[in-house]
């Protein structure tokens, strides 16, 4: 499936107390997710591009409360970590790094409400693109744009909640990573 | 981007519940003239059970059912109810019928056969799906609902009222009474 599909997710339980009805997900290298209310209307955007093999940018935004982040993959396999910056620092993700050392990012309330909401998006995101992947010729895993663009838009919400704190996302977005990294640079 | 000819189908992805039965993604494709087909996946692709449906009249739907080399059909005429923002619902399942309501009199349970149980065991989600579906759809669109996004709303009622006759889940039963109270006051006759 080499077509860039348009995914609706239903509302994570966070999202939904939010006013979430739906996500809408239209991936590829310069991927655009958007929440929707019960009415349709815009309640946030993700904004995810790829800005070099291995480099992204996410601004995500809802009203008024705005939160901007880039991120580097650095390396592969079991050396693989992310560098992600926001607001003039940086902190590491992988393997070899402390929990202490990964929550390094310094965001307001609101804010990592909004990456939260976001990085609650990482596992749908990668388990589809596995999906999809694995859906190909079983000799040659199939990962087209399809599944290479959900994977990059899974990575991208997933190192933002990780730098941000939310642990428990930190291995899946680097699983997600490698992966990437293995299929699609 | 959803409705039309070539437009790429739509995926969302199985709940956990529906990846237990097999199901890893869904696909829907659906046009404005008239038609649509819900398809859940398999790990490699493969269709597990795909749901086709169409308008039959002014407010009814007529779903099938695919699932291995069985087929199934599901008729729905949905119509205002009693009370204010509730259907009634009469929906026809492979020839035997009920009436979905918010009345206790007219409330009719189909018996099932295997083949039946499995399938509404695997669409237990479609209701939901069917909805964000249609809500999806409508928001694409300037003048609200039209043909596509009411023949997807009418297809999550038509699924609910089969889990309803056939189940007696209540969160189905309420689920069906309030979306077809949607359909009537939104979708009468939108694909005529």
């Amino acid at each position: 499936m080499d077509a860039m599909p348009l995914v609706l997710l239903p509302p994570t339980e966070d999202a939904k107390g939010d006013g979430v009805s739906w996500f809408e997900v239209a991936a590829g290298q310069e991927g655009l997710l958007l929440a929707r209310g019960p009415d349709g209307s815009e309640i946030a955007r993700a904004e995810v591009k790829r800005v070099g093999r291995r480099q992204g940018t996410v601004e995500l935004a809802a009203g008024e409360i705005s939160a901007y982040y880039s991120f580097e993959l650095i390396g592969s396999g079991s050396d693989l970590s992310i560098r992600v910056d926001a607001g003039g620092k940086s902190t590491m993700i992988g393997t070899g790094q402390s929990d202490d050392a990964v929550a390094g990012i310094d965001l307001d309330p609101d804010q990592v409400g909004l990456v939260a909401m976001w990085g609650g998006l990482r596992d749908p995101l990668l388990t589809l693109a596995d999906d999809i992947a694995g859906s190909g010729p079983a000799d040659s895993a199939d990962w087209g744009l399809a599944a290479c663009g959900l994977t990059w838009m899974g990575v991208s919400v997933g190192v933002g909640a990780c730098a941000t704190g939310f642990l428990v996302s930190c291995a899946a977005s680097l699983v997600g990573a490698g992966t990437f990294v293995e299929h699609c640079v | 981007m959803f409705a039309g000819n070539d437009a790429p189908a739509v995926l969302v992805p199985a709940s956990e519940r529906a990846r237990g039965l097999g199901v890893r993604w869904y696909e829907a494709n659906v046009s404005r003239s008239g038609s649509l087909s819900l398809t859940a996946r398999g790990a490699s692709g493969q269709m597990v059970s795909r749901i086709d449906g169409k308008p039959a009249g002014r407010s009814g739907i007529a779903l099938t059912i695919v699932m291995g080399d069985s087929q199934m059909t599901l008729e729905t005429q949905i119509s205002r109810g009693p009370a204010k923002g509730l259907a009634l619902v009469s929906v026809k399942m492979d020839g035997q019928e009920a009436m979905v309501s918010s009345t206790d009199d007219n409330q009719g349970q189909i018996e099932l056969s295997e083949t039946w149980t499995a399938a509404l065991n695997l669409w237990q989600e479609g209701p939901d799906l069917f909805a964000m579906l249609s809500a999806h759809e409508r928001s694409q669109s300037d003048s609200g609902h039209h043909c596509g996004s009411c023949l997807l709303l009418g297809a999550g009622v038509s699924v609910g009222a089969g889990l309803c006759a056939g189940t007696l889940n209540p969160a189905a039963c309420g689920l069906t009474l309030t979306a077809g109270g949607l359909f009537i006051e939104s979708c009468e006759g939108a694909c005529a």
